[in-house]
């Protein structure tokens, strides 16, 4: 199931699917466990401005930005890339949303691949806190440069292996949790089953 | 073993990634500008990746950033 994949990752000038846009781009293909390709460029803001909050949280600056490949060509090459693979993030609800709206800027368009989130599994098996790089310090998985959007990409990569040696997470595919305390995602695929969830917390220990 | 696309001399994918349009007209009206600018915008975009080849739309990288640490 995991022979043919695409771990992807957004960075984005903030929140709203809608009228907030990627900044950044990473995605791998792996096909039968090897990498054989990788993406990843910075997207030019064209009628925006930066927060000084995205740059402090990713680094990203808006003279970096103002190199970057244009929003219609990172979207294409993204698109090529995928292909029909099994598509794989942490928080897919949002990295999804992102996607389909970029899609549908650029040409009217969104995707039908299936797809994996590893957060809605990690909230299934393991106790708060759920970030990738809280994954990753608890299985031991090396994350350098967190929220630049290559770095994360191969942790969660690494993180999915890592579950899926725990337990095959065949079927999770398709199923994307949010938390009960939440509206459920404005956007979703059409083939996502979406249920609420809660967070699971380590018992406080008293004394 | 499956197929890598834009291999490097170890048979790894070279980090494929890209530059404004603006950027690419220098390559037809000021070749060298375009090397500088390319080079200067993935020092501060992308440190320790190198530039290896550019065909448009693409700028091929090659990690070095385990290098850099030595």
């Amino acid at each position: 199931m995991l022979n043919d994949i695409t771990v992807f990752d957004f960075e984005t000038s903030g929140l709203d699917p809608v009228n907030d846009r990627v900044i950044e781009i990473a995605a791998i293909r792996i096909r039968d466990g090897q990498v054989v390709s990788e993406f990843s460029t910075l997207v030019r803001l064209t009628d925006r401005e930066l927060s000084p909050k995205v740059t402090e949280l990713t680094g990203i600056t808006p003279e970096m930005l103002a190199g970057g490949m244009d929003e219609t060509l990172a979207f294409k090459i993204l698109r090529n890339l995928m292909g029909d693979s099994l598509l794989v993030a942490h928080n897919a609800a949002f990295d999804l949303q992102f996607l389909h709206w970029g899609m549908q800027r650029i040409g009217g368009k969104t995707f039908s691949n299936d797809f994996i989130d590893t957060l809605t599994i990690a909230r299934d098996r393991f106790t708060y806190p759920h970030r990738l790089e809280d994954l990753c310090q608890r299985l031991g998985i090396a994350l350098d440069g967190a929220h630049r959007a290559l770095n994360d990409v191969y942790a969660c990569w690494k993180l999915l292996q890592t579950m899926h040696e725990q337990e095959p997470v065949d079927n999770w595919v398709n199923r994307l949790g949010y938390l009960r305390k939440y509206p459920p995602p404005v956007w979703v695929p059409a083939h996502a089953k979406v249920f609420p969830t809660d967070n699971r917390y380590e018992p406080k220990v008293v004394g | 073993m499956a197929e890598v696309e834009y291999p490097d001399e170890f048979g790894r994918p070279l980090l494929r990634s890209g530059v404004s349009e603006r950027i690419w007209k220098l390559r037809h009206t000021d070749p060298e500008a375009f090397k500088r600018e390319v080079r200067e915008y993935f020092a501060r975009a992308y440190p320790g990746w190198t530039v290896v080849r550019a065909k448009y739309p693409d700028i091929f990288l090659r990690d070095d950033r385990d290098r850099e640490l030595k």
